[in-house]
């Protein structure tokens, strides 16, 4: 069963991962575009503009400390 | 709309937006001389198109072309950077200016115009090509006409040219509801009917002042309208033009026309008051078409107000009179 457990573990960390990054780039395809248009018609928004579009990268990080934890912290503890 | 990259396109208009003239800079203008305004003109967002210019047309004329040149442009860079469903919409919109033209054409035509007056009221936008427009100044009414017809831009069958502008402003609007709604575009539909209102609201302004028959006011009003159209117009009959305007000013929140004020103020307070409605619900709504057809407005208002500055400083106008007539 201990293999079991841990390729669940593996497979929670692996989703973590892939469907926070899933949804990051769906928010930043519509932030990176609304950026780029923004930019344009005025090229001094570029550093407000690329820090806006990198916000989402925030939910995968989430992500990754999840996959982390299970990984590193959960998995061994078993 | 998603695929049509509507935050894209909003995005870059809300930019755009932001680069149009505020209040202080057309008050600062009218303290100007002409010189000054035509140099602070020439220095600003409208830098490029003057220079361009600047070896045909001298002075105010040089101002003119150009601001007709920056808004062509402007308005064809909209069309180039939107898509799909949102592209259809712009482009149907824009199709108010094809209509404009044509009407200013047959009517310069019809009242025998030189061909160089009828050039100054075109606005080179829209799907008809500047060139094509001076050429039909050069022809006669008749065969102007008859072209049109041919080309299916003109609806046959119209002998009296005021019926035929209304036939094109109902053909417009029905056609461009249509879409909306097609689009599944809940506030542009509204937004527009709105607008045909406020059309409609003018026309009764002007024909009860000039004491039209009712039944002509009945005939020209428009019927995608909202609350003023001709099934719903009975409760204008037999009212002064004092009671009208009282009845229009009940009709929509804002609304504060005065019957002693003339004819063309109370217009542009109509005017004044469609394009802050649109510019108040494309904030509301931001992502929809909304915000794109009101920086469209908002980008020919500010165009007539500059011509307004320099055409008025140029006559001599007083300022206050300029300034009662900009729309800001």
């Amino acid at each position: 069963m201990a293999d079991l457990t841990t390729g669940l573990i593996a497979l929670s960390a692996a989703l973590a991962v892939g469907l926070t990054g899933f949804a990051s780039a769906i928010a930043e395809r519509q932030i990176g575009s609304a950026a780029v248009g923004a930019m344009a018609e005025k090229e001094e928004l570029f550093g407000k503009a690329l820090l806006l579009t990198v916000i989402p990268e925030t939910i995968v990080i989430f992500g990754l400390a999840v996959a982390l934890i299970l990984l590193f912290v959960v998995l061994p503890g078993l | 709309m998603d695929d049509d990259n509507i935050s894209y396109l909003n995005a870059r208009v809300s930019a755009m937006k932001s680069k149009l003239l505020p209040l202080m800079t057309y008050q600062k203008m009218l303290l100007m001389e002409l010189p000054e305004i035509t140099r602070y003109i020439s220095e600003g967002e409208y830098h490029e198109d003057v220079t361009e210019l600047a070896k045909s047309f001298r002075g105010v004329d040089l101002i003119e072309y150009a601001l007709n040149l920056n808004l062509a442009r402007t308005y064809q860079k909209l069309i180039t950077i939107s898509e799909g469903m949102l592209h259809e919409l712009i482009v149907g919109y824009m199709q108010r200016w094809d209509i404009s033209n044509i009407k200013a054409i047959l009517r310069g035509l019809q009242s025998s115009t030189s061909e160089g007056e009828i050039a100054e009221t075109l606005i080179p936008v829209g799907s008809l090509s500047f060139s094509y427009l001076l050429s039909l100044t050069r022809k006669d009414y008749e065969s102007v006409k008859g072209e049109l017809e041919k080309k299916k831009i003109l609806p046959a069958g119209y002998e009296s040219l005021q019926e035929l502008e209304t036939e094109l402003d109902r053909r417009y609007y029905q056609d461009l509801i249509t879409l909306a709604d097609d689009a599944g575009e809940e506030m542009l539909v509204s937004f527009l009917r709105r607008e045909v209102d406020m059309r409609n609201i003018k026309i009764m302004l002007r024909l009860v002042h000039e004491g039209a028959d009712f039944e002509l006011i009945r005939r020209e009003l428009l019927p995608s309208g909202n609350k003023v159209t001709p099934a719903t117009c009975e409760k204008f009959k037999g009212l002064t033009f004092e009671e009208v305007v009282k009845k229009i000013n009940g009709l929509y929140h804002g609304f504060e026309l005065r019957p002693d004020e003339p004819l063309t103020i109370m217009e542009q307070d109509v005017d004044k008051q469609h394009i802050l409605y649109g510019e108040k619900i494309s904030h509301l709504h931001m992502f929809t078409p909304l915000m794109v057809l009101g920086f469209i407005l908002r980008k020919y208002q500010e165009i007539v107000n500059l011509r307004l500055i320099t055409r008025g400083k140029q006559l001599e106008i007083p300022s206050e009179t300029i300034e009662r007539m900009l729309v800001v």
